[in-house]
């Protein structure tokens, strides 16, 4: 199913996982948490006052938010994902670059 | 042109990395003003966690494990920070990383045009199926 752009599958409500009536909450595989994820910002980068092709360098900033404590993924709002797959506790949110050289 | 100059990558990836590390601490600088007004009264649904031990606020964090992998962290390990982020049954959210983040995403971009020394501008509204093949020669 696709929800605000983004692909998942839903398995449980939020309140059976304890989470009020927030959102929804969603499993994914990798894949599909890549294609979830949209960039907010594309950066061109000149060079001594000339453009670098942006396919040779493309430079994205993105944004993730982070819960880290069990294995599920919830989507909270359009542009922001809650991954959770790690063992370790918190809440983060992520910046990255993605670039393609 | 990039090709005559085998360095010119790591150049780059080593800017960036400067760069992400300034935004991210930027972005922590906001979140903790942002949840370090002292309580009482305690905060509102929606409005980001006042200041009570001062235990969340001494733990947001930047971490740079991925920073090799162009990532950066920034956030809270303590175990009631995703409780506030995003509500629980009991607890209606008070989020402050996101809140943090959109808006200061502006002065964020800034902070890392700045911290990666690039020679950079921003622009939107295009994605990667936008952007033409590379031409040689052309850089």
């Amino acid at each position: 199913m696709i929800l605000n752009n983004k692909i998942g599958i839903k398995t449980k409500t939020n309140e059976d996982l304890g989470y009020g009536n927030y959102k929804e909450v969603f499993t994914l595989t990798s894949s599909d948490i890549s294609a979830s994820v949209q960039p907010l910002t594309i950066f061109d980068i000149y060079r001594a006052g000339r453009k670098i092709d942006i396919t040779a360098y493309k430079v994205y900033l993105k944004s993730d938010i982070i819960l880290q404590g069990d294995d599920r993924i919830v989507f909270l709002e359009d542009d922001y994902s809650i991954i959770s797959k790690e063992t370790w506790q918190g809440v983060y949110i992520k910046l990255f670059i993605e670039e393609i050289k | 042109m990039i090709e005559e100059n085998p360095d010119f990558y790591k150049i780059m990836d080593k800017k960036i990395e400067n760069g992400l590390k300034k935004s991210a601490n930027f972005l922590k600088k906001q979140i903790k003003v942002k949840i370090g007004i002292q309580g009482p009264p305690r905060s509102l649904p929606g409005q980001p966690p006042k200041k009570d031990t001062g235990d969340l606020h001494e733990s947001i964090k930047v971490y740079e494990d991925e920073i090799k992998m162009k990532k950066i962290i920034i956030g809270s390990d303590i175990h009631y920070a995703p409780d506030l982020e995003i509500g629980t049954l009991k607890l209606l959210p008070r989020p402050y990383l996101r809140q943090s983040f959109r808006e200061n995403e502006a002065e964020i971009l800034k902070k890392f045009i700045e911290g990666s020394g690039l020679d950079a501008s921003i622009s939107t509204d295009y994605t990667a199926s936008d952007v033409p093949l590379p031409k040689k020669g052309d850089i």
